[in-house]
Formats: C-alpha cells, sequence, structure tokens
C-alpha cells in the first residue's frame, strides 16, 4: 500500500508558538487513519498543513510521493483531490443548502456539478435535502455537519481530511458522520480524521496515530493494547 | 403635500448616483476589508478618459463603456499593487484606508495637471424633457436612472446566480473557507474592485452629463454615498442601494420641505444620528470585522 | 535620553525658535509660524493615533475652535493667556464627550466617525455667520496679552505660535510618555487583558480623545493671531486629510515625526506656488509610499534600523535552572499578601442564545491551595473563566464570590481591587510596552491593595524592578513581547498579574504552546506562587501538567460538572475516562488496565 499523502519532517509555529515539531507521517491509499490527542496538540494545525491550506515552516508534503508542498497556502489541494473539512464546519452560514454544495465544485462545468449535486443529495439525510434553498445555518449542528461533508464530496475528493466531526455534537449524531466516512472508505477514498474524542475513530479507523504537544507520541492498530496506553498516556498522563 | 411624488420621484433621480456609489464602496469592502476612498477619484478618471475618446468621435453609449473599463481597471490595479502589499489583519484596516486617500490625491492632482480645470460637457444620449409626477426631467435623467437601476439589477442577478458570484458572498462570509473550497481569492477581489469602480464610473459619467465635467465631479455624491452607506450598513449590498436613494430622498425631501441652506447639514446630522443609534446600519451585519 | 532631558530640550529647541523669531524676515516668520501651528495639530493626530488606534480626520473642528473662540474673545478685549485655557478645557470636554464614544466602534467606523465630524463642523462654520462671518471668513482682532501688556503685533503672534507649540509637545511628552500614555498604549494592544488588570478602556479613549483635542484648539490659537484672518477654507476636511499625511509620513505617535510632517505639509505647498495641486500630487505620492515601504513612519522607522544595528542576539527561553521557587516565593511575598478567602462558584449556569455553555457546574478554592479544571474541548472551560473574570455575565448563579465579596456585579475592571487576577492563553501582552513598563503600568493599578494590606511602600518601578529579578527577565526587560519568545511571553504574564497585587490567580492554559523546558519554567513559578500563599485556579489541556500541581482536579463535560476530587481519583475515574475515551464501557476499561 503506497502513501498517498505524506509529511517529511514538517515542523509549524504560530507567532513563536510551537505547534508542530518534526512530524513524520504517512497516510496509505484508500485506508482510514485517525489522528488522535488533547485539545492543543496540533492537530489542526496538521490538518491543514497536509491539505495545504497553510505552508508549513519547516518540511515538506508529499502527495503521491511528488513534492506538493510549494502549492500550499492558497487554495490548497482541492484541485489534486484533497478535500478538508475545518475544525467548526466553517460552512457559508447565509448561503443557501444548494449553494454551499455546488461551491464544493467550484470551478467545474455547470453539468458536471449539477450531476455531482444529486449524487451528493442521495448521501444527505432527509432535511438536508428538503431544505435545499434554506440558508445553511437553519440546519441542525447534525445536519451541517453532513452538509460540510457533502460540500467536500462534491469536489470528488481522493482524499478526505477532517478536523474534529464530533465537535459539539450528540454522540449519536457523530455515529451517523462516522458511518458515511466509513462508506465513503468502502467506496476507495481515502479518510483521514483529526480528533480529540476517541470513541468513534476506535471503532471505525483501520490505524491510529497519537499526537501530543506537537509530536507524534504513537502509531500502531486500533485493538493493541499499547494503542490504549498510548491514549491513557497522551491524555490525562502518568 | 400635493408636490410630495415629484419631490420622492427627483429623490430616485438623484439617489440613483449616490446608490451606486454606495454599491461600489460595499462590494469592495466585502471582498477585502476596504474603504476605498479613491472610488470617486477613480470614476472621474474613467469619465476624462470616456470625454476624450468622445471627442474622437466615440459614441456616448461607447464612453460609457470606456469610463467604466478605466475605472474597474484602475480599481483592479490598485487592489492588486496598493491593497494586496499591506497584508490582512484588522491593524491594516485603517492603514489600507488612508492608502487610498492618498492615491485618491494623486488621481485628482493628476487630472487637474493633465486635462486643466475648464470644465467640458458631454453630450446628452437623448436631449429635452419629459414630465414624470407633474415634474420635469431631462431624458438624460431618465435614461441615467434608467441604466443605473438596469446596472443593480444585473449587480443582484450576478451575485445570486452565477457561480462566480454565489464564490463572492462564499468569500465575504468566510475567506478561509472559500480559499480550501478553491476559491481564489485574488481573482475575487480583483472582481469586487472592478465591479465597485465600474459601478462608481457609471454614476460618475451620468453626474458629469448633468452638469459638466471636472475634477471634483462625485465630491458630493460621494458624501452621500457614505450616508448611504451607514445607512444600509458597510457589509450589506441591498442595505447600500437602498440606503443611497434613501439619502437622495431626504436630501430632496429637506431641500423643498426645509430649507435648501441646510441640506448638506440635514444629510450629515443623519449620518452621525445614525452612527450613534446603530453602528452597523440598519441592515448591516453588526461590527464584523475579521481578525 | 531620559524623560526630564527630553521635556527641557523640548523647552530649549522652543526657546532658541522663539529668539530666533527676532532675527526673521516676514516671510520666514510667516513659515515658522505655520509649521509651528500646524506641528501642534499634527501633534494632537498623531499622539492620538499613535496611542489609541484611534485615527481621526475631525480634528480641525476643534482647531476651528480654538481660533474661532480666540478671535471671539480677542474681539471682547479679553486677553490671549485667558483664551488659551478657555479653549484647552472646551475643545477637552468636547473631545471628551466624543472619545466615550469610541469605544462602541471599531477603528475603522470612528474614523468615518470623524470624517462626519469634520463635515459637520463645517456647515457650522458656514452657517454661524454672527461668530464665523460665514464663508467670507472673519478678520481677527490682535489680543491683549497680559504680560506684554500690550497689543500683540505680528511679531508677538509668532513668537506665541512657537511658545504654544513647545507647551503643546512639552504637555505631550510629559503625558503621553508618562503612566498615562502607558495606559493608553496597552489598551490600544490589548483591551481585554487591560481591563483585566484593571484599566477603563473607555474612560482611557475618552481622556486620550479629550486631552488631543485639546492641543489641537491651541493651533487654532495660533493661527487666529499669526494669520489675522480666519477662512473656513483652512479647517475644511482637506485640512483634515492633511494632518492625516502629516501623521503618516511623520510616524505617529512620534514627537519629531509630527515636527517633520508639519513641515512636509507646510514647505511642500510654499515651494510650489505656482504649480497647481503639485503638493496634493506629493502627498498623495508620500503617504501611499510611506505606507507601502516604511509602515511606522519616517521617524519610528530610522528609529528601528539604528536599534536594530546595535542589536543582541535574540533572547533565550528561561530554563527552569535559572529559576527559583524559594526566591519566587520570596518575592511575590512582598508584592502581594497571602491569600484568606475562598473563591466559590455554585450552580452557575451560562446560556448564549439559547444555548446552554454552562449547566450547574461550580467548584471552592480556598485560599492558598490550588485548583486544577479539566475537561475535553467544548466543556465550558473558557466560558467558566470568562465568568469568573467578569467578561461573560452568567444567566444565573447561587453564588460567585471571593470570600464575601459578590463577584457577579463587579465591572471587569474592579475585579484586581479585591484580590482576583487572571493570564491569558496567548499572554496577551502589551504590544506597545517593554516589559518593564507593562508591570509598571500593573503595578500602578496594585498600589491600593497593596497599601491596604499593609505591605512595604513601593513604587511602581521597584516592583518591577523585583519581578524582573524575581522571574528572571533582567535580560529581556527592556524588550517588547514582539521581540520576545513565547516562553518569555508566558512567564511575563505571569509577572503582570502578580504585580496587580492580587492574592487569588486564574491561569489560562499556562502550559499550552511551551516545549517541555519552557513548561518547567512555568511550573517552577507556579510553585514559588503557592509558597507564597497565592490561591491558583489552572485550566489547561496538558492534564498531566495540571494533575501534577493541583491539589485537586474539576472536570468539566459539555457544560456540565462530570467529576471532581484529587489528582489520582480523577486519573482512574470512570466518567472521566468515558468522556476522554468514549461512553464504550469495553473501551474504557481496556484502558484502564491498561
Amino acid at each position: 500500500m503506497s502513501a498517498l499523502l505524506a509529511a517529511r519532517g514538517i515542523g509549524h509555529r504560530y507567532q513563536g508558538v510551537l505547534a508542530l515539531n518534526d512530524i513524520e507521517l504517512d497516510v496509505p491509499k484508500g485506508t482510514f487513519m485517525a489522528i488522535l490527542g488533547p485539545n492543543g496538540a496540533g492537530k489542526s494545525t496538521l490538518a491543514q498543513i497536509l491539505a495545504g491550506a497553510i505552508r508549513p515552516a519547516k518540511g515538506q508534503i508529499l502527495l503521491e510521493g511528488a513534492d506538493v508542498t510549494a502549492r500550499a497556502g492558497r487554495q490548497g489541494l482541492i484541485r489534486n483531490g484533497v478535500a478538508l473539512i475545518p475544525e467548526g464546519r466553517r460552512l457559508f452560514g447565509q448561503l443557501t443548502v444548494d449553494e454551499n454544495l455546488m461551491l464544493g465544485a467550484y470551478g467545474q462545468p455547470r453539468a458536471v456539478r449539477e450531476a455531482r449535486l444529486e449524487k451528493v443529495y442521495a448521501l444527505m439525510p432527509e432535511a438536508v435535502r428538503q431544505g435545499k434553498h434554506r440558508a445553511a445555518v437553519t440546519l441542525s449542528g447534525g445536519e451541517q455537519q453532513m452538509l460540510v461533508v457533502g460540500r467536500a464530496l462534491m469536489a470528488e475528493p481522493r482524499a478526505i481530511l477532517i478536523d474534529e466531526p464530533s465537535l459539539g455534537l450528540a454522540p449519536i449524531l457523530t455515529a451517523k458522520v462516522y458511518d458515511l466516512l466509513s462508506g465513503l472508505r468502502r467506496g476507495g477514498v481515502t479518510v483521514v480524521v483529526f480528533e480529540q474524542l476517541a470513541t468513534h475513530a476506535l471503532r471505525h479507523a483501520d490505524s491510529i496515530v497519537v499526537i501530543n504537544q506537537g509530536e507524534i507520541s504513537f502509531r500502531g492498530g486500533v485493538d493493541d493494547e499499547a494503542t490504549h496506553e498510548a491514549l491513557r498516556t497522551g491524555y490525562l498522563g502518568h | 403635500m400635493h408636490d410630495l411624488l415629484p419631490v420622492i420621484a427627483a429623490g430616485i433621480v438623484s439617489g440613483s448616483a449616490y446608490a451606486l456609489l454606495a454599491l461600489g464602496i460595499v462590494i469592495i469592502f466585502r471582498s477585502t476589508d476596504t474603504v476605498n476612498f479613491a472610488i470617486g477619484d477613480m470614476a472621474t478618471l474613467g469619465v476624462y478618459i470616456a470625454v476624450t475618446a468622445i471627442g474622437f468621435g466615440v459614441p456616448v453609449a461607447g464612453g460609457l463603456l470606456i469610463a467604466i473599463v478605466v475605472a474597474g481597471g484602475t480599481g483592479v490595479l490598485t487592489e492588486r499593487f496598493l491593497i494586496r502589499p499591506l497584508g490582512a489583519g484588522h491593524k491594516s484596516l485603517f492603514i489600507a484606508l488612508v492608502v487610498t486617500i492618498g492615491l485618491g490625491l494623486v488621481i485628482h492632482a493628476a487630472l487637474g495637471a493633465i486635462w486643466g480645470h475648464r470644465p467640458t460637457t458631454i453630450p446628452a444620449i437623448i436631449p429635452g424633457t419629459a414630465s414624470v409626477f407633474g415634474v420635469a426631467l431631462t431624458w438624460n435623467k431618465i435614461v441615467a436612472t434608467g441604466i443605473a437601476l438596469a446596472a443593480m439589477a444585473l449587480v443582484a442577478w450576478f451575485f445570486r446566480f452565477t457561480p462566480m458570484g454565489v464564490a463572492m458572498r462564499a468569500s465575504a462570509e468566510d475567506h478561509f473557507a472559500a480559499r480550501i473550497v478553491g476559491i481564489n481569492p485574488g481573482r475575487i477581489a480583483a472582481i469586487a474592485w472592478f465591479l465597485g469602480c465600474g459601478l462608481a464610473a457609471i454614476a460618475a459619467f451620468f453626474l458629469a452629463m448633468d452638469t459638466s465635467v471636472n475634477a471634483n465631479l462625485t465630491l458630493a455624491a460621494l458624501f452621500r454615498a457614505f450616508a448611504g452607506v451607514f445607512l444600509g450598513g458597510l457589509t450589506s449590498m441591498p442595505g447600500a442601494a437602498i440606503g443611497g436613494f434613501a439619502i437622495g430622498i431626504l436630501d430632496n425631501l429637506a431641500g423643498r420641505y426645509l430649507s435648501a441652506n441646510y441640506r448638506d447639514t440635514i444629510v450629515f446630522a443623519v449620518i452621525v444620528a445614525v452612527l450613534f443609534v446603530r453602528p452597523s446600519g440598519f441592515l448591516g451585519a453588526g461590527r464584523k470585522e475579521r481578525v | 535620553m531620559n524623560a526630564l532631558s527630553r521635556s527641557l530640550l523640548i523647552i530649549g529647541i522652543g526657546a532658541a525658535v522663539a529668539l530666533l523669531v527676532g532675527f526673521a524676515e516676514g516671510y520666514s516668520q510667516f513659515v515658522i509660524a505655520s509649521v509651528a501651528f500646524v506641528s501642534i495639530s499634527v501633534l494632537a493626530v498623531s499622539t492620538l493615533a499613535g496611542l489609541t488606534g484611534i485615527w481621526s480626520m475631525g480634528h480641525m473642528a476643534f482647531v476651528a475652535f480654538g481660533a474661532y473662540l480666540s478671535a471671539q474673545l480677542a474681539l471682547r478685549g479679553w486677553p490671549v493667556e485667558v483664551a488659551i485655557p478657555l479653549a484647552m478645557i472646551g475643545a477637552g470636554s468636547v473631545g471628551f464627550l466624543l472619545g466615550l464614544s469610541a469605544g462602541r466602534f471599531s477603528v475603522l467606523y470612528f474614523g468615518l466617525l470623524t470624517m462626519a465630524l469634520s463635515l459637520a463642523a463645517s456647515e457650522i462654520i458656514g452657517h454661524w455667520t454672527e461668530v464665523t462671518g460665514g464663508d467670507e471668513g472673519i478678520a481677527v482682532t490682535p489680543a491683549i496679552s497680559l504680560m506684554l501688556g500690550r497689543e500683540l503685533d505680528l511679531g508677538d503672534a509668532v513668537v506665541l505660535c512657537v511658545l504654544l507649540a513647545t507647551l503643546a509637545f512639552l504637555l505631550t511628552e510629559i503625558i503621553a510618555r508618562g503612566p498615562i500614555g502607558r495606559r493608553w498604549l496597552a489598551i490600544k494592544s490589548q483591551r481585554t487583558a487591560a481591563t483585566a488588570i484593571g484599566l477603563k478602556p473607555q474612560l482611557d479613549n475618552a481622556s486620550a480623545f479629550g486631552f488631543s483635542a485639546a492641543i489641537a484648539s491651541l493651533s487654532g490659537i495660533g493661527i487666529a493671531f499669526s494669520i489675522g484672518y480666519l477662512d473656513p477654507v483652512g479647517f475644511d476636511l482637506n485640512m483634515g486629510v492633511k494632518l492625516i499625511v502629516a501623521t503618516v509620513v511623520g510616524g505617529a505617535g512620534s514627537l519629531l515625526g509630527a515636527l517633520l510632517g508639519a513641515a512636509f505639509i507646510v514647505v511642500v505647498p510654499e515651494m510650489a506656488r505656482n504649480v497647481p495641486a503639485f503638493s496634493e500630487f506629493v502627498f498623495g505620492i508620500a503617504t501611499v509610499l510611506t505606507l507601502l515601504f516604511l509602515r511606522q513612519g519616517i521617524v519610528p522607522s530610522i528609529g528601528a534600523a539604528l536599534k536594530r544595528r546595535s542589536k543582541t542576539r535574540k533572547p533565550e527561553t528561561p530554563s527552569d535552572q535559572a529559576l527559583d521557587s524559594r526566591a519566587i516565593a520570596q518575592v511575590v511575598g512582598t508584592l502581594l499578601p497571602p491569600a484568606t478567602e475562598t473563591l466559590e462558584a455554585r450552580d452557575l449556569a451560562v446560556e448564549f442564545g439559547g444555548v446552554k455553555a454552562l449547566q450547574g457546574v461550580g467548584l471552592t478554592l480556598p485560599p492558598g491551595r490550588s485548583v486544577g479544571l479539566i475537561g475535553p474541548n467544548g466543556a465550558g472551560k473558557t466560558t467558566f473563566l470568562n465568568v469568573l473574570s467578569g467578561f461573560y455575565q452568567a444567566t444565573s448563579a447561587e453564588a460567585v464570590r471571593l470570600g464575601p465579596v459578590d463577584l457577579t456585579i463587579l465591572k471587569p475592571s474592579d475585579r484586581i481591587g479585591i484580590g482576583f487576577g487572571r493570564t491569558f492563553q496567548h499572554a496577551e501582552l502589551f504590544g506597545d510596552l517593554t516589559l518593564r513598563e507593562t508591570f509598571a503600568v500593573a503595578a500602578l493599578q496594585g498600589a491600593a491593595r497593596r497599601r491596604a494590606h499593609g505591605l512595604p511602600n513601593m513604587t511602581a518601578a521597584e516592583v518591577a524592578e523585583r519581578i524582573i529579578a524575581g522571574l528572571n527577565l533582567g535580560a529581556v526587560a527592556d524588550m517588547k513581547p514582539g521581540e520576545l519568545p513565547f516562553g518569555i511571553q508566558k512567564v511575563a504574564d505571569v509577572g503582570r498579574v502578580l504585580a496587580t497585587g492580587v492574592s487569588v490567580v486564574a491561569l489560562d492554559e499556562p502550559f499550552a504552546g511551551l516545549d517541555a523546558g519552557e513548561r518547567a519554567a512555568i511550573r517552577t513559578i507556579l510553585q514559588g506562587m503557592r509558597a507564597a500563599g497565592v490561591s491558583i485556579l489552572i485550566i489547561d489541556h496538558a492534564v498531566q501538567e495540571v494533575m501534577g500541581i493541583s491539589d485537586r482536579v474539576v472536570v468539566f463535560e459539555f457544560g456540565r460538572l462530570l467529576a471532581e476530587g484529587l489528582p489520582d481519583e480523577i486519573r482512574n475515574h470512570p466518567e472521566v475516562l468515558r468522556a476522554y475515551f468514549g461512553e464504550d464501557a469495553v473501551d474504557a476499561r481496556k484502558v484502564m488496565t491498561a
């Protein structure tokens, strides 16, 4: 299994604040990877760097082995098939559901966008389908999270990076989002979740990476005893 | 009160210029957080070049097009080379405004130096007058108002229905999210500045047709446009258009029923009152400034 | 150069120029007077922009106020010595009232509002013909001077301009470079943090605007008597824009910059009298180029370049070896009284637009103890801290009190007075102040409390010096936060709250974003504070650090209280494990037995 996305020696600071230090990471093609860690560990920064949304201070991002670091900082890697769903969802609240989804395929010909729109609506919950012309802000939290996944799918990405999908959602809604992500993974999409809450991620992911204080402290399988020990140390100390 | 209707009609006619300028100011602010104080001077520059072209035999309608393209192009260049290098962040908000003040001074000075201070005129598109609600209006003004309304309708259509227009609304709401769905912020900024300055050029062109072409063509109208922007809020496009018309009507009402001498005073009193009562305007989205 | 010698220098320059006037010809006198009175109004705009971040296009209104008032007073035979304080008081009061509203607006909006002020002033001047002569303007009667015992002649008026400018620069030097100016700078860069150490942004903005307006009115007095004729065009928005140009080119907040900027906008038009629009063109170009290439303006940019050349290496982050918790405890003990009251919050609820951010939470922090507050993202920890520090209102609460004092009725800026202070996740240091100045600003706010508790009497500078020594910040004390690594900024944030003399300190994520060495330094400082009897509330995601330093730990989840107990109890608390690792009991057990 070759790596779709890889980080090589990634380091980053925000105004002097250490965010990431020497991150080495391979995301294998077609897998479901969970990057776990407490808040402030550097997960969001890593998500944005891997998706090319911000340029790392140090290191390289490889997409199928090719160095794409130079492309980072503007529109990211969305045109290369890497979609980012940022923390807090960042839907366009004042725009309609339809407009939000259409923007996911921004730059594609109208026919392509409309064809994709139909496919994506099929994956959306009833309330989203019924509310095509409602402002996105009027949807519930769970519907908004589904919609933002839909917006990413409109780009027909090879990889989806999703930051804290469980944030602010009741467990039952989080489960629905994860079911959708697992379905995508079965369809061949590479999925990477960046999570603070380990529950759902442990249930759906193929592999786990624990990140703490800007560094990777553990990598392993889901059911390993070592994974649980690593999580416990990472979150609650010794 | 039998002459209320004509006063309102006159208000809508003069308000259309304010509304266009106000809309231009708001479109530019929404895209790049910059209050463009040079918008009037850029529009006037467009009109001067248009007048020169008309002097060489270009038809008046072609002149209008030239004015739009020149002002819009100046806007695009300004954003690219003067505003973008300042960077983002709330500290540069006022700096960007001061840069446009400086640019306005430069353009204003250049207009005087190149074309001199002798006013010239633009021939009317359709000469003569017509009677609207019992008030005599030149055909010029009627056509100007019609074109202004059409331009605003076109802008509304553009933002509502075209992918680029939707992308611009998305970008105004959330720069970062717009970027990661693949919207190019540089292109959004360029289009916004072109549109904003182009709309201002339409206003300036008709103001010039009404009076004469001079370097202070848009000065009085621009202050009223700002009053309209305050009424509607810096972030609302419909608010700006409605605010511009409202100021036009208010201006005419004040002139007719209170005192022609105190027209300006009343308009400025309205600005100050609105700012104190409701700093975000009546349709604005709160004190939104990105950090 | 210290404050006194700078003041003497201003007086010396003023006196020298005043003497020079006697030797100058008519035209040179005119130029000297113009630069003098323009420099006053530029100084007013520049000081306001530099120290508070408020850019005013409307200051010509205050200049006009001074000019027309002194003209009217002269007409009635009042001496110029009376006109000066009257103009300052009048303009200052109007400015103060306008400034009170500044806090309601963003910088941008307030700038636009001052434009409206300028337009409104022009309208009034245009219509109030009895006083202003309307568009025609009025001639000014020469004023009587009590000191000279006669009417001012033209030469006297030029000297008057120079003296007024000297007065303006001297007042600005004293106010702006002193404790008041430092308060303004603190508020300019960090409104919230400034409020938390007891400053009152709205009041300070108003006083800054009032001060600046009072200074501007002096310019009007100079114009009235040296020009002898008041033309409304001289007070319009164009002139207000020129003041902005001069401020930008010279450098906002710089005294020398104000003088240079004034000379620039006076001399350029004089040099190009026969070329219409030339000066406008030059002003425009100068403004744009300065902002693009010398953002700070000419004088501060040169100053910064000189400073860079003599600059030492970038400072190192403090390591824990250099810090000694016992020594810190000793220093802290002289700066603040040990805690005697319990901080308590019971059954607290906060709603934002119907969304429950906190419900039924609470905690107890006995005097001199330390409590850790942890919880997953969205638990409401920051909201809780913001209620304690007064930035949010509790929707309902059975009690939020420090000893006998109900915290819910206190303003955010009044909390340090009863002994409650806080730090910030991003340090939020005052960007325009050095660490020493920052501690001094905070120390002034803490003076009353230290006095009330019978601690040794110290000046603000002495307090700052002790904190610098205790926290080992000597090498960086005269640097601004922007030049310092984040680890030092976090240490300085703690130093700032210690300077306010509070005995209960809430720390917002003191360990976030720090590397191992920096975390150790913070740990040592916290141990020192504990030993000195400070009550500590630590809110952090770095759970292991919190566990290590807290007597008890409180856990929030989804805005509710999840658990409370000793650190070891919390580490193995099933509910806490569930909160972090999921509702799956199997998973939790696996984690626990691992």
